[in-house]
């Protein structure tokens, strides 16, 4: 093998790296990309519906879809501490904004085995928010396909991801808020 | 070569971290107004190689540090009721040569000799890629899929990312309702992820693709009650099916089927009850491990019944497992199991020993657990019991009679402004039924304490320890040990957070080795290698972001997530990590 060669097989995985780093950004949407639309079922198994119809936010059961200004939905799952942590919030943002258009979803990711644990702590700790299952990991597949938690997303009425929150720390809940107002306050 | 290997690095992070541009995607084609999400993670590692680690056949030259690139791209394109996943994997090693003789040569391989890659030291994989289209009733998806039924006994392939275990079913699946009824069906080949973000790369292998089929029928509203049937074929690849198609597998005799019937009904007497049977019909001679038998019949059983009165939540599990676990007879060595029961485990207090019982061919246990809701949710004490008996004798088992395990846990979560405690701790025993062999004991303690230091920044103490003791093993016999994990964390605001990592181990069978020096009272004032070191720098430049730089060393361990267990490798080094969604 000729030396030139060898630098030249060393060389292109670098330059094929740095080559498919320059371009993604090329195709990316900044923020204002649509919510998959998704349904899973919530702790009573009924359906449970995200979906952007028309340009609008619809959310609810399947057969009672409600236009929506801000929707936050909240990944977690029983074995993340953080989680439980942002989770007490998200419950406070729910009651707080509710009556303005606001909707708080809470999508556990745990696996089916671990199902009857995440809908007791939910159920037993009494959230106003909804709580759904994703027991087949197809949602978080799309919204979070490295499944960092907790995951955070804020969807606005027209069903764009207004931003995306990873991980948790205190006070982050400030900036929810403020974000959630800001969407309000758009009218 | 360590200079070039970083300069490299420098460079691409600096691309990585650059703003995106946005634009629709745009014309009059079907994709047409479609957005596009894109999730990257970037992972460079420099692996330091202790200095103990010689190379095979030359006991004079120690293996040399090396460099490990790790890059994943997650782009998905949405239009109303249309989703398009894809994944796209790429790995390279820097520095991970050395001269000998005057020949240079490869200190480790990235993938298997077998692969097709233009590269020596790099790879590049389209991982996953799927399709999903919903109308109103229905649901179909090509490519990648996962699925789940029941309580996951029968079928539970899913992404489990928090041990690194991704494998998806790559064919068809389709869900289609009708009133309060519901049919679902999947038919693929399992595709394992191949490039792993956290772990070491080495020698990555080709997919065996093993076939599976499967179809489930709900029916939702039966009075207060769901009533569910579900059926799983598996083929399962061995390794002379490598060569052959990959289709092939449908042509083959089938090496399980299993059924199974699900009942649930929630608030009846201020309960939510669900029931779940399943039977398994083993034919692969291999799964059943007795060649006098041509077929062999499991089953499994799991139950949950969980009550909400006053302020308290009482859950209550059992489970009777009997040659279930056969189904992941073929999947050990790609570290995933394809169907497993509920645990009812704490699983991050599981060792070797309580994996044999998670992995047990004849298990029967029960859990019971009470948590309590006080000063309206801020305060939540719980107390927990488990109860096994474990007949599986064979395998991988520690035990040579069978055992009867129990396991105490309380604890709690406590809420207030922006400071919080959870804390867990218990007692294990496993006692053999014959007293002379004894019985493996741990005790375990878990607390996570955030508390302000100023209006902004908050400081966050982590402990995480256990004890383990055997008991009479015969020539099983492992030392006894103490495993501590222990952080120390403090978060300036939202976008900043310090980290300093202790780790202490002292199990023998565990394959690494720590960083620091600790002087071993019990061991009359020797050296010991069991103390591990190491310091994070996490920063968030925007919410959706993070950047992460780590040097030092974490020590080995077996891991565990929705009840797959996974032992990972130790680390040594230095690593950057990025992550965004744009």
């Amino acid at each position: 093998m000729t030396s030139s060669f060898r630098l030249l097989r060393r060389v292109v995985p670098t330059l094929a790296l740095a080559a498919g780093l320059a371009a993604v950004p090329a195709v990316a949407v900044a923020q204002d990309n649509i919510a998959p639309s998704f349904t899973l079922r919530d702790a009573s198994n009924k359906d449970f519906s995200v979906t952007v119809k028309d340009g609008q936010l619809m959310v609810g059961p399947a057969d009672n879809l409600e236009p929506k200004k801000v929707v936050l939905v909240s990944f977690w799952a029983t074995w993340c501490g953080p989680c439980k942590l942002e989770m007490s919030h998200v419950d406070a943002l729910d009651k707080k904004f509710e009556a303005h258009g606001f909707e708080g979803i809470s999508i556990s990711i745990d696996d089916a085995r671990a199902y009857s644990q995440a809908r007791a702590y939910v159920k037993g700790r009494k959230f106003q928010f909804n709580a759904l299952f994703d027991k087949e990991s197809k949602v978080v597949a799309m919204f979070n396909p490295s499944k960092t938690l907790p995951y955070t997303v804020i969807i606005d009425g027209q069903g764009k991801i207004r931003n995306v929150h990873t991980g948790y720390n205190p006070g982050d809940e400030k900036k929810l808020e403020e974000e959630i107002q800001a969407i309000l306050d758009e009218g | 070569m360590h200079r070039r290997a970083a300069i490299a690095s420098a460079v691409l992070l600096g691309l990585a971290a650059r703003p995106s541009h946005a634009f629709e995607l745009w014309g009059t084609g079907p994709l047409s107004g479609s957005t596009v999400q894109v999730t990257t993670n970037f992972d460079f590692r420099y692996h330091r190689v202790p200095q103990s680690q010689q190379l095979p056949d030359f006991p004079d030259l120690r293996v040399k540090d090396y460099f490990e690139e790790v890059f994943r791209n997650n782009l998905l394109l949405t239009k109303e009721g249309l989703v398009i996943g894809v994944q796209v994997d790429q790995a390279a090693y820097f520095a991970n040569r050395y001269r000998l003789d005057g020949v240079l040569e490869d200190e480790r391989y990235l993938y298997d000799e077998n692969w097709q890659s233009p590269f020596d030291h790099a790879l590049v994989r389209m991982e996953k890629l799927y399709l999903t289209k919903r109308w109103d009733n229905v649901e179909l998806g090509l490519g990648d899929n996962y699925a789940s039924y029941g309580r996951g006994l029968a079928l539970n392939a899913i992404k489990n990312t928090a041990i690194d275990i991704d494998t998806s079913i790559k064919g068809v699946t389709f869900t289609a309702s009708a009133g309060d009824f519901e049919v679902s069906g999947i038919t693929g080949l399992t595709n394992t992820q191949d490039v792993s973000m956290f772990n070491p790369n080495v020698e990555i292998t080709e997919d065996p693709a093993h076939m599976i089929t499967g179809m489930r029928l709900a029916h939702y509203a039966v009075g207060p009650a769901q009533l569910g049937l579900h059926g799983v074929v598996y083929r399962f690849a061995r390794a002379e099916d490598v060569e052959l198609p990959k289709l092939s597998r449908y042509g083959d005799d089938i090496d399980l089927r299993v059924v199974g019937a699900t009942a649930e009904v929630l608030g009846v007497a201020g309960i939510d009850w669900y029931i779940e049977g399943d039977l398994f019909d083993y034919h692969g001679e291999e799964m059943i491990g007795d060649e006098s038998l041509e077929r062999l019949t499991g089953y499994g059983v799991y139950t949950s019944a969980t009550a909400y009165p006053g302020n308290a939540t009482i859950q209550f599990e059992a489970k009777r497992t009997k040659d279930t676990e056969r189904i992941n007879t073929f999947l050990g060595a790609e570290n995933w199991e394809a169907a497993a029961a509920p645990t009812l485990e704490y699983e991050l207090v599981i060792t070797e020993d309580a994996s044999a019982t998670v992995n047990s061919n004849d298990l029967a246990g029960a859990l019971l657990r009470v948590d309590y809701n006080a000063k309206g949710g801020d305060l939540i004490p719980y107390v927990s019991a488990v109860a096994f008996h474990d007949a599986d004798v064979g395998g991988e088992h520690f035990n040579s009679v069978p055992e009867n395990i129990g396991h105490a846990i309380t604890g709690l979560q406590w809420f207030k402004g922006r400071q919080s405690l959870q804390l867990n701790t218990g007692y294990r025993i496993d006692q053999r039924t014959d007293i002379d062999f004894g019985a493996d004991q741990m005790t375990h303690l878990d607390a996570t304490w955030i508390f302000p230091v100023n209006p902004r920044d908050t400081f966050e103490v982590s402990l995480n320890g256990r004890k383990f003791q055997w008991g009479n093993n015969g020539i099983l016999q492992q030392e006894d040990f103490l495993e501590m994990n222990n952080a120390l964390a403090y978060h300036v605001g939202s976008e900043w957070v310090f980290i300093l990592y202790q780790d202490f181990t002292n199990n023998p069978i565990i394959q690494s080795e720590g960083n620091l020096k600790f002087i071993d009272p019990a061991s009359y004032g020797q050296d010991e290698d069991s103390l591990y070191g190491a310091a994070e720098v996490i920063f968030h430049p925007k919410p959706a972001s993070t950047l992460r730089l780590f040097y030092g060393a974490y020590k080995a361990g077996i891991r565990c997530a929705g009840g797959q267990c996974r032992s990972l490798p130790g680390f040594e080094g230095g690593r950057v990590t990025w992550q965004t969604t744009f």
